[in-house]
């Protein structure tokens, strides 16, 4: 994949307040860039990415929001929940980074989400209001998961989402994870700060609204 | 005139508390998982001044007999993730949400609760539940779903875990998130006693309503808090009209909405067990029913099926009690009715405010700001705009206190 200057802002709080960093993330949005990602690297105030970027997600249009997410201690059910979620409320602006962990249950972890958010088929809203039947129980099925590290019947209680699997972002130092494919690599990704944020030059890629997964792989 | 203060929260689940309102509303299933829909609801519940939207949380997808239940299975977003959305969008109501202290690790939910009360400026309620549904177990890597017992020992441990989180990092505007707690076991009633600052209540009437409340203000001061600290709002769900007839025939449709199926579908979940082939008049299959593969206590015991005379209601009397809103209070009737009996109830002593459960959200919320709120601002009952900026504030509850 050739390196892009142009594709992430990695969005470190330092010391700017979540407004402040909410407000950065509508300005980047209107100067049409693909995608920011939000992370809190003080230990000692630290942030929940799914919420700072569902915020963001009912303010912006187009701008991909990328969460990044301490995986050793949730559960493969909340985390689908989490991101279909957001993936459902900004129309497919989802995307995700697993920071820390332990590669193998990672990668099972991984697994797991994704037979969750497919879980459901594409069209399993039939809405047959005469029948009764508000979804198609033939298009949704248990995953019955059974691995070392989870087991999980599913399926997830919520649609498929827009991207159905919002695209996974491997960080600079995050391990190579066995049997996954990322969607992006850090070395694709632009760091700068909220402050930055504010002087970031117009990059010409609003107006159109498509999935995020879609923007990645067309951008080569 | 003026009236003691009724505290008011609009209980936001898919269509409307009516398992059917799908098949009556314009709004397609789809976009129960857009922030436009709720936000067009939110808007009028700030429109009403009421303190808070509230979101539930469910962990499993309804099924019957193993197989997925498309009778019922609205779409639920993640209240965590769904909160800071709305919030976004809204200046002044405060927003509560369920997360179970049984199926999520305690740092993560005092790190989602910390961040989402940052975000929207100290608006945030936790409703702290154990998770009553043993179907939620197998998605969670469990073989058996806890009993209640070792349910509420954990969730004493977790909500002062969170709490510690919550010492530890900077704090929010309000102090901290309000903590709510909705359930009415013994367990329940003594661990809400030690944590609870608002208590979402099921109330069949007013008289038992009012020992409910009185029996937890003595626990609550047993526990060595200020019973004026926790307010307890039942569940109601109104159903109105402009006159006491067009209400009634509004409470009727509603009830249409109910397909067979999908009535069916509920029963199954509640019991597991297929009740597609039991004929609707013959006596409900209680031998089944108390053989039924599920954890049955509290709404779910089999002997709150049978009637109070001792007989036991058929198949097809039960689905249409059931067409009632869950075991709620029910409310028909026209808007100044309501009015009085929101301000009876909160008179007597049965509760402080209530969570309002409109069968059909979109044509319900509506009408009671447009009609229910005026009469209740006109004596007093509620504030005719917000003069407080956090949902401790809305409430009147004090900043948490280190204990």
């Amino acid at each position: 994949m050739a390196a892009s200057p142009f594709v992430a802002v990695p969005c470190d709080l330092g010391s700017a307040t979540l407004r402040q960093c909410v407000d950065g993330v509508v300005r980047a949005d209107a100067a049409g860039w693909p995608m920011v990602m939000l992370a809190a690297s003080d230990p000692t105030d630290p942030i929940d990415g799914l919420a700072l970027a569902a915020a963001c997600a009912s303010l912006t249009r187009t701008i991909g929001l990328c969460v990044r997410i301490d995986p050793a201690t949730v559960e493969p059910f909340t985390l689908a929940r989490g991101l279909a979620t957001l993936d459902h409320l900004s129309r497919g602006r989802a995307a995700w980074r697993l920071a820390g962990g332990e590669p193998a249950r990672n990668a099972e972890l991984v697994a797991v989400v994704g037979k969750l958010l497919q879980s459901w088929g594409a069209d399993a809203l039939i809405e047959d209001r005469e029948a009764g039947i508000l979804s198609d129980a033939a298009r949704v099925a248990p995953i019955d998961h059974h691995g070392a590290f989870f087991a999980v019947r599913g399926p997830l209680n919520m649609p498929r989402p827009p991207q159905s699997v919002p695209p996974l972002v491997r960080g600079a130092v995050d391990p190579v994870l066995p049997g996954v494919d990322f969607t992006l690599e850090a070395a694709d990704i632009l760091t700068c700060s909220v402050a930055e944020l504010a002087w970031l030059p117009d990059c010409g890629g609003g107006g159109d609204v498509m999935p995020l997964r879609a923007r990645l792989e067309a951008r080569s | 005139m003026t009236g003691k203060r009724i505290a008011l929260g609009l209980f936001l689940l898919g269509h409307g508390h009516n398992v059917g309102a799908w098949r009556s509303s314009d709004t397609p299933a789809d976009d129960l998982l857009t922030v436009d829909y709720y936000a067009r609801l939110c808007a009028h519940a700030e429109r009403g001044t009421l303190d808070m939207i509230f979101f539930a949380e469910i962990l499993y997808s309804y099924e019957l007999a193993g197989a997925h239940t498309g009778a019922m299975a609205f779409p639920t977003p993640d209240p965590f993730v769904l909160i800071p959305a709305l919030a976004a969008r809204t200046k002044h109501i405060g927003f509560a949400g369920t997360y179970s202290t049984t199926y999520t690790d305690p740092r993560a939910t005092a790190l989602k609760l910390a961040t989402i009360d940052r975000l929207n400026g100290g608006r945030t309620g936790w409703n702290i539940v154990t998770t009553g549904a043993d179907q939620s177990a197998a998605n969670f890597s469990r073989r058996d779903h806890p009993e209640r017992e070792a349910r509420y020992a954990r969730a004493g441990d977790y909500v002062a875990e969170v709490r510690e989180w919550w010492r530890r990092w900077p704090a929010t505007p309000q102090g901290a998130p309000v903590l709510i707690q909705a359930g009415m076991s013994p367990f329940g009633k003594s661990f809400a006693a030690s944590v609870a600052e608002v208590m979402f209540t099921v109330a069949r009437d007013q008289a038992a309503a009012v020992a409910f409340r009185r029996e937890v203000r003595g626990l609550v001061a047993g526990a060595g808090r200020d019973p004026d600290h926790v307010r307890v709002m039942p569940g109601i769900a109104p159903i109105l009209g402009g006159t006491e007839a067009e209400a009634k025939a509004a409470e009727e449709r509603y009830r249409e909405l109910l397909h067979p199926r999908i009535q069916l579908a509920m029963l199954g979940d509640q019991f597991g067990i297929d009740f597609s082939g039991y004929a609707l008049d013959a006596p409900l299959p209680m031998d089944d029913i108390r053989q039924a593969p599920k954890v049955l206590s509290g709404a779910r015991d089999p002997d709150r099926l049978i009637n109070a005379d001792g007989g036991i209601p058929t198949l097809g009397d039960y689905l249409r009690e059931q067409a009632k809103v869950r075991a709620h209070h029910s409310f028909v009737g026209t808007p100044e009715q309501l009015a009085d009996q929101l301000g009876d109830w909160v008179a007597a002593g049965a509760c402080d405010g209530f969570n309002l459960m409109f069968p059909l959200q979109e044509e319900g919320l509506p009408v009671f700001v447009d009609h229910v709120v005026p009469i209740l601002r006109a004596r007093g009952q509620l504030r005719r705009g917000y003069d407080t900026d956090t949902l401790r504030g809305h409430l009147g509850l004090p900043m948490p206190t280190e204990d």
